[in-house]
């Protein structure tokens, strides 16, 4: 029970999100990054733009060594408790991106937890060699009570250090979310930064009259277990925060995974129109959706949480409903990119890799954007956005 | 005459404390807690703040020439109404500031219609580097680098580094560039929607410019301030240079961004444009964390008429010195900075970037230039309630609470607002020329 291990933090932790997002920022500035809510359009705009300029420098040695010296003096610490690879190597990335040292825990044993240490006083005891720990671990809400305990420390005058949930147990997984979201800000930007050349939106806009650059205006498609799919609800509830955008959620009629209550509590709230589905060849408003869709989010149905019921249930169910073919591939519009969080399931197949090559496929690219965004988000956190622009302008200056 | 104002929060040079600030003639003669004295006037501020007075280093108050917008007269009681007891005005009127006589015509002019302290730039042509070199009675020279303004476009790059070498008063200037914003403008001509404004001047016309401008003054090493700084982007340009360069942002830079457009249309075009949310939140936090060191309006009042004409043709500006102060006094209240980052930011750091004589603290021997300021004010901002001859505001329909209650300038009260909110103004120009002293050096050497 979680309840009796964080009973210090259980008030805070019963509280609606929206209540707690003050507590993890100061001076317009997140210190700690617990929830994908704290992912405001207007900070996702300046992550975009600091993940631009890391790419961007990244791609020549005299740009990356800079990189290198922006966070040479700090170290980070990856705790790592659950099992994960992709997202520890792609912070780890990150990391050495900037020049961040950092150490690993990624087996509890390992740690004073056998003998009986609380994850609390693990946590303080970290923090004294690292200037930032990011964590990923079974225990519920277990950032978001380091969170609260350092915020404690903060407040005392006390040595304190950011904490970033790296998509800790059932909870959220906010940087998941900003990954998703630097790659829809970038797809529909239309590569279209330099007003000297050839606009690609121009070209689209031809083809498609309301089209407009930005997040904003667009119909987001979730394809498959939106139920258990956390990324799915990260991301849809940091995309209601854009004007004008509307949602599909096509997921097999199945209480588990259907959409359920919060998330479309949380859309209702927002004022965002959102319509369910059964399947990818269905028809809204007189118009198959695939035709409609500006921004299509793929995931694998979760089986590995089933129970025995549920799995009998399951299996009934047809799920050729919810994968890419080749002919749903074609109805979709010329821009629409094709994300997927991946690991993908080889046997449902919802995405083919016979689809691999399309232009429009991101969940490769998506996977590198992670990276990029991991390090703009370490940028954000240790304030150091306008060194990294002013590297940036020195480069362009060829050294000034 | 001597007013005596008692138990109110002083912000004062040191310490933000609750004591008794005692006003004889023009001066604050006396800061102590346990101060008996007969005064003509006693007032009792308890539970109301006082703070000096604000100094706003960029307005446009149209006066001569373009009165039918605005003229000193109104400008200035509201300047009394919204806290700001001294101006520093741009020389963009008809004619325009850009000789020593014609400074002095505007002085003259201010002397007989000012409610508030006043002091008028000096505008570069591309030919009147002689006047620049030895105009006097001015806080400093203002070029308007690339953005259409008449005469004061100065484009050409020798006339610019002959005004930053051969000149000596602090130099500000509007950084926009010319050729990014003609490119731009090609780009979108045939767009009727004013959001196309924040398109055409865009970051990089903003960037470009101020990079250009930041090159030359410390290139020279010339004390020199950005006005209206609007983008994330300007930050770590105006952070290298870092004890020369001081820098400004305006009120519709940290309040308004291009999602305002569907609601306010043309009465939030400016030059330069709004831009981002994101731009919103990184100049916020440039102020705080000390990087960015003046907030000033850019009060520029068209008429209502003008600004509903359609896009491209409504001008650029909108009113806002009655309604800055309470703008991020709201801030305060809302627990986002405090009163001491304020005065720095409205104060104290427009005194020291121009020079000013006198000014920008409450200290003893200082010029009795105050507000009397009441935290738990709260005023919806209306059309119908504005001073400014142009009779709106971008704010209307917006409650604030924290608003200036009371206004002291040179020791006299010029504006009272009672508890009903209702304003008394003293109808007579009794505003003075703030006095400068280049020698000071600036900002970064006081």
């Amino acid at each position: 029970m979680p309840g009796s291990e964080f009973a210090e933090f259980e008030q805070r932790l019963n509280r609606p999100v929206s209540e707690k997002l003050v507590e993890f920022e100061t001076d317009y500035r997140l210190h700690h990054l617990i929830f994908a809510k704290q992912l405001t359009p207007a900070l996702l705009e300046e992550l975009r733009r600091s993940a631009d300029v890391i790419r961007k420098l990244s791609r020549s040695p005299t740009g990356a060594n800079l990189l290198r010296k922006l966070l040479s003096h700090k170290r980070a610490m990856l705790y790592f408790t659950q099992p994960s690879t992709r997202t520890f190597l792609s912070f780890m990335a990150a990391c050495q991106i900037l020049g961040l040292t950092c150490n690993e825990v990624r087996d509890p044993k390992t740690s004073s937890e056998v003998k009986r240490e609380s994850p609390m006083d693990s946590i303080r005891m970290f923090s004294s060699y690292f200037d930032v720990i990011i964590m990923r671990s079974q225990k519920p809400n277990y950032a978001e009570c380091c969170a609260y305990l350092m915020n404690d420390l903060m407040q005392r005058g006390k040595r304190w250090v950011p904490i970033i949930n790296g998509g800790a147990g059932s909870d959220e997984h906010p940087t998941q979310a900003l990954l998703d979201v630097y790659t829809i800000l970038r797809t529909f930007e239309f590569g279209d930064r330099d007003p000297n050349e050839k606009s690609r939106y121009l070209e689209l806009k031809a083809h498609y009259p309301s089209l407009i650059p930005g997040p904003e205006g667009k119909t987001y498609a979730f394809c498959g277990d939106i139920g258990r799919g956390r990324t799915v609800k990260s991301l849809a509830t940091v995309l209601a925060k854009y004007a004008d955008v509307r949602m599909f959620f096509i997921a097999p009629d199945h209480p588990q995974l259907k959409m359920d209550r919060s998330l479309r509590g949380e859309l209702t709230d927002a004022k965002v129109p959102f319509y369910e589905f059964n399947t990818l060849d269905a028809v809204h408003e007189g118009m198959p959706i695939l035709d409609q869709v500006d921004c299509l989010y793929m995931t694998r149905i979760q089986r590995e949480h089933n129970t025995p019921s549920v799995e009998a249930e399951i299996a009934e169910i047809d799920f050729s409903h919810f994968c890419l073919s080749l002919p749903r591939l074609a109805r979709l519009r010329s821009y629409v990119p094709i994300m997927h969080p991946f690991p993908r399931d080889s046997e449902m197949n919802e995405i083919p890799t016979s689809i691999d090559n399309d232009p429009r496929v991101m969940y490769f690219r998506q996977a590198r954007n992670g990276m990029w965004a991991r390090a703009s988000l370490l940028v954000h956190i240790f304030k150091l956005e306008n060194q990294l622009h002013a590297l940036s302008l020195d480069l362009d200056l060829g050294g000034k | 005459m001597k007013t005596l104002i008692k138990n109110a929060t002083v912000v004062a040079e040191q310490e933000t404390l609750q004591t008794n600030v005692l006003i004889a003639g023009s001066k604050i003669v006396a800061i102590d807690p346990a101060l008996h004295t007969d005064a003509d006037e006693t007032i009792d501020a308890r539970g109301l703040v006082l703070m000096p007075g604000v100094i706003d280093d960029q307005v446009h108050f149209r006066q001569p020439g373009l009165t039918h917008k605005e003229d000193l007269e109104h400008a200035t009681r509201a300047c009394a109404k919204g806290g700001v007891t001294s101006f520093l005005e741009m020389p963009n009127t008809v004619p325009t500031t850009t000789s020593q006589q014609r400074l002095n015509e505007k002085l003259d002019l201010a002397s007989q219609l000012c409610r508030v302290n006043y002091g008028f730039y000096i505008g570069a042509t591309p030919t009147n580097l002689q006047e620049l070199k030895c105009a006097k009675r001015t806080p400093g020279i203002k070029i308007f680098i690339g953005s259409s303004t008449g005469d004061l476009l100065v484009d050409e790059q020798t006339v610019l580094e002959q005004i930053f070498a051969e000149t000596t008063l602090p130099i500000c200037a509007h950084c926009e560039d010319e050729s990014t914003v003609r490119a731009n403008a090609d780009r979108y001509a045939d767009s009727t929607d004013v959001a196309t404004h924040s398109l055409v001047r865009d970051h990089r016309a903003a960037v470009i410019a101020t990079q250009r401008a930041i090159d030359l003054a410390t290139r020279f090493n010339h004390p020199f301030h950005v006005l209206h700084v609007s983008t994330a982007d300007e930050i770590p340009i105006v952070l290298a240079a870092r004890g020369i360069v001081t820098a400004e942002v305006c009120h519709h830079h940290l309040f308004f961004n291009t999602d305002d457009y569907a609601r306010l249309g043309s009465l939030i075009k400016m030059n330069p444009s709004v831009k981002s949310q994101a731009d919103n939140q990184a100049l916020w936090r440039a102020l705080i964390e000390g990087n960015l060191q003046v907030i000033a309006t850019d009060h520029a009042p068209h008429t209502l008429v003008e600004k509903s004409q359609p896009y491209p043709q409504c001008p650029s500006g909108l009113p806002a010195v009655e309604n800055s102060l309470a703008l991020i006094l709201n801030e305060v209240v809302a627990g986002r900075c405090t009163l001491e980052q304020v005065v720095q930011w409205m104060c104290t750091a427009p005194a020291m970037v121009w020079n000013i004589v006198g000014k920008g603290i409450i200290a003893e021997g200082y010029d009795a230039d105050l507000v009397l300021v009441d935290l738990d004010r709260t005023i919806t901002v209306l059309n119908s309630n504005q001073q400014t001859k142009c009779g709106w505001s971008p704010w209307h329909g917006t409650e604030l609470t924290g608003w200036p209650v009371r206004t002291w300038v040179m020791g006299q009260s010029v504006f009272i607002l009672n508890e009903d909110n209702v304003p008394w103004f003293l109808d007579q120009p009794i505003g003075t020329e703030i006095q400068f002293d280049p020698g000071r050096g600036g900002y970064w050497k006081q």
